[in-house]
C-alpha cells in the first residue's frame, strides 16, 4: 500500500520522538540511581534521595534531547507538507 | 518496332508513331468539395473526467485547511513555549534551592537544551504559514 509522504514523514518523526524519550528516560534514571557517595572534597552537591543524602554531579544530557529535538522538526516538516498538499474533499 | 519504356507514357519517347497512350488502369476519385462530408462520430476519445480546474490552477487550499491552522496553532504554542521553557529553565538555575537531583540538576539541563529546538521549530512554522499566505494573496 502506497502511504502519504506527509504520513510517512509523520511516522517517522513520532519513531525518532519515542525513541529520544526513551533514550531520555534511561538516561535520566542512570543518573538519579547513581549517586556518588558524600564527601567534602568531591565537589558534587549533596542532595536527598530516598531520603538519604547523596552526592551528585551535574547532569550532562548526550544525544537523547537532540534526537528528540530533531523529531520535533521532523513533525513540524510533517505538518507543512500536509497543509501544501490538502485539498477539500469533493 | 522500338521499345518503350513500360515506366512512362509512349508518347514522351523517341520513336513514339502517334500511338494512343496506354490506358490508365486505374483511376482516382477525387472527392467533390461542395459534396457534403460523412457525418463524424460525436467523439473520437474517451470524455475525460472534469477536473476541479480552480484547485489545480490556484495550488495550496488554505480556505478550511486543518493543517495550516495546526501550524499557527503550532507556531504560537512552540515559539512562547521554548521562551518560556528557557526563563523557567534560568529561574532554577538561579534559585538551585531543590531538594534533589531531578529539580536541582535534571530538569533545568532539559528545559535549557530544549528550549531551543521548541523556539526555533515554532519560529519556523511561523514563517512557514506566513508564506503559505504570502504565496496565497492577491491584491484586492
Amino acid at each position: 500500500m502506497i502511504r502519504h509522504p506527509a504520513v510517512l514523514l509523520g511516522a517517522v518523526s513520532i519513531a525518532v520522538i519515542v525513541g529520544g524519550l526513551s533514550f531520555l528516560w534511561v538516561s535520566v534514571n542512570d543518573y538519579v540511581n547513581s549517586p556518588y557517595p558524600v564527601s567534602s572534597t568531591s565537589g558534587n552537591v549533596v542532595l536527598l534521595r530516598n531520603g538519604e543524602l547523596a552526592g551528585y554531579p551535574p547532569y550532562e544530557s548526550g544525544l537523547e534531547l537532540t534526537v528528540i529535538g530533531v523529531g520535533v522538526a521532523l513533525a513540524v516538516a510533517t505538518v507543512f507538507i500536509a497543509a501544501i498538499t490538502w485539498r477539500p474533499r469533493t | 518496332m522500338a521499345e518503350f519504356d513500360p515506366r512512362f507514357d509512349p508518347s514522351f519517347q523517341r520513336g513514339f508513331a502517334g500511338r494512343p497512350a496506354q490506358p490508365v488502369e486505374r483511376l482516382v476519385e477525387i472527392p467533390d468539395a461542395a459534396a457534403p462530408v460523412a457525418q463524424r462520430p460525436e467523439r473520437l476519445v474517451p470524455e475525460a473526467p472534469e477536473l476541479p480546474l480552480e484547485e489545480d490552477d490556484e495550488g495550496i487550499s488554505l480556505s478550511g485547511n486543518p493543517w495550516v491552522r495546526a501550524l499557527w496553532v503550532i507556531a504560537g504554542v512552540f515559539t512562547i513555549g521554548g521562551l518560556v521553557a528557557q526563563w523557567q529553565a534560568q529561574q532554577l538555575f538561579s534559585s538551585q534551592n531543590g531538594s534533589n537531583a531531578i529539580d536541582y540538576y535534571v530538569l533545568p539541563s532539559i528545559l535549557s537544551t530544549m528550549s531551543p529546538w521548541f523556539t526555533f521549530a515554532g519560529l519556523i512554522a511561523g514563517v512557514a504559514v506566513v508564506t503559505l499566505h504570502a504565496v496565497r494573496w492577491r491584491q484586492p
